[in-house]
């Protein structure tokens, strides 16, 4: 590894840390609620009103999907791979992208449930997006790599403009690819959706016996330790 | 019989091309004339294939590729900043070392080719898919199948496919980037008699590392090394006579 790509993993972890660090203020402070814990559940109170919800982020998980293939249509074909901000937005995301959703998964459970008291529209939001675009990202740009350049080459040969070679020839080969890396998506949104589910049926009858919960200071530690090990792998692969 | 000064198809002068920090080209600069087969020779990695690239601009897409010199095809400069690369490899066709063919029928593939010249009526289309397939010597080979997949073509129809598809496109100038390289015996003497066939109609271009093929295709040769034009004139000249003593020793086998 050389030295600059070493600074520009610095440059995209230093980034990242410090949209992390505006995520957490936005979602603690921003969107707070008052009072105590107990008093809020009513936002929550049945398993239903959270299905509802996840029902209705369908339609964004959609845009998010397809705006996240067209990007990686645009940072692949549009922009030149030795540019500084194609090497660091690709950082960014292998190491979103290797982040495990469980840790997603526990990230929204602990920190929006027990720390803001309520699911949000936003932090579903979030998270969702957080879940859905690095990965979608990361297996398209594979497939689209993964297309011949001769097939370019030949198309380009024959006249045919940036264009014409992508919807006539890189998108219907890279697509069978793309979809699987779709549906590979949607299986981690809809384990995280069940982790939801289960947990909330779980917190109304600790929130019974116990009154209110403390999240440890474990549990932060070992997440920490795990997205800190996510970081390491993507860094390292490189 | 007015005798008339064949107007030049492409003329190249003081040609460099890097890329990255390698000198791929250097200094060349000859002319393409039309109605004739223009043969490039040479060892492998002496720079055919990245100077036939320049013509079409295909070395657009390769990264760290810089290029000084003047490229001048019928009268337009390639490389000018107004001109847009893919209208220049609208008026070049090229034949590639593989046989690279599209996911879609033998047909598809030839009416591609016109497709992007913007001709969309099935009457037209069907009529220049025939005429280019004749061309090609490949009509009667696939008439009966036109809606099939190329899978079932051997190489060389492959190959003499990409021909065809290459002519739909209605070009000016022919590239042959070593089209003989990946067929048999039998194969290889079809697609010169295309080329010797086609030469009346188009400047073609003819890029092979065989140095008897370009003795028996070509009119004019060049013969590269390392970047170097070292020699360009009569094919006859280059293979009996010739100046420089790499060239000799080249169409005599004791280099490369």
């Amino acid at each position: 590894m050389n030295r600059s790509e070493l600074i520009i993993q610095i440059i995209a972890l230093a980034t990242l840390i410090i949209a992390c660090v505006l995520v957490w203020i936005l979602t603690t402070e921003v969107f707070h609620v008052e009072g105590d814990i107990l008093s809020v559940p009513m936002d929550l109170d049945s398993e239903s009103d959270l299905i509802d919800r996840l029902y209705r982020m369908i339609p964004l998980l959609c845009v998010a999907m397809l705006l996240s293939i067209a990007f990686a249509f645009y940072i692949e074909e549009w922009l030149s791979e030795t540019t500084w901000y194609y090497r660091i937005i690709n950082q960014h995301i292998s190491i979103l992208a290797n982040i495990p959703s469980l840790i997603y998964g526990i990230l929204v459970v602990c920190i929006f449930l027990f720390q803001v008291g309520k699911f949000s529209n936003f932090t579903l939001v979030l998270a969702i997006v957080f879940l859905v675009v690095p990965v979608t990202i990361q297996t398209t740009q594979s497939a689209i790599r993964g297309v011949d350049l001769s097939v370019r080459e030949a198309a380009y040969a024959l006249g045919a403009n940036r264009w014409q070679v992508i919807t006539d020839h890189v998108f219907p080969r890279a697509f069978p690819k793309i979809t699987g890396g779709v549906f590979t998506v949607i299986s981690r949104v809809l384990a995280i959706a069940v982790l939801l589910i289960i947990v909330c049926e779980l917190r109304t009858s600790i929130i019974q016996d116990v009154g209110s919960y403390e999240i440890s200071s474990n549990v932060f530690v070992l997440i920490s330790l795990a997205l800190l090990s996510c970081v390491l792998s993507s860094f390292l692969q490189k | 019989m007015k005798t008339q000064k064949k107007a030049p198809t492409l003329q190249i002068s003081g040609l460099n091309v890097w890329y990255g920090e390698n000198h791929i080209l250097k200094d060349l600069t000859f002319d393409v004339l039309p109605r004739q087969v223009t043969a490039f020779i040479g060892p492998s990695n002496s720079g055919k294939t990245a100077l036939v690239r320049c013509f079409n601009r295909l070395n657009d897409f390769t990264s760290n590729f810089k290029l000084t010199g003047e490229i001048i095809f019928n009268s337009k400069d390639i490389y000018s900043p107004k001109t847009k690369g893919s209208d220049i490899a609208k008026q070049i066709g090229m034949v590639f070392q593989h046989p690279i063919l599209f996911r879609k029928s033998i047909y598809e593939n030839v009416a591609y080719g016109a497709r992007l010249q913007s001709i969309r009526p099935s009457v037209e289309q069907y009529t220049i898919v025939e005429e280019c397939l004749k061309k090609a010597q490949l009509w009667h080979e696939v008439c009966d199948d036109l809606q099939s997949s190329p899978d079932i073509l051997s190489n060389g129809q492959k190959q003499r496919l990409c021909v065809a598809r290459a002519l739909a496109a209605d070009p000016e100038l022919l590239i042959f980037d070593e089209p003989c390289d990946q067929l048999d015996a039998t194969e290889t003497p079809k697609l010169e008699a295309i080329v010797l066939s086609l030469k009346r109609q188009y400047p073609i271009i003819f890029v092979t590392n065989k140095r008897r093929q370009a003795a028996r295709v070509s009119d004019v040769a060049g013969f590269l090394y390392c970047g170097e034009l070292v020699e360009f004139g009569q094919t006859e000249q280059i293979f009996t006579n010739p100046k420089d003593k790499r060239t000799e020793d080249y169409v005599t086998g004791r280099l490369g």
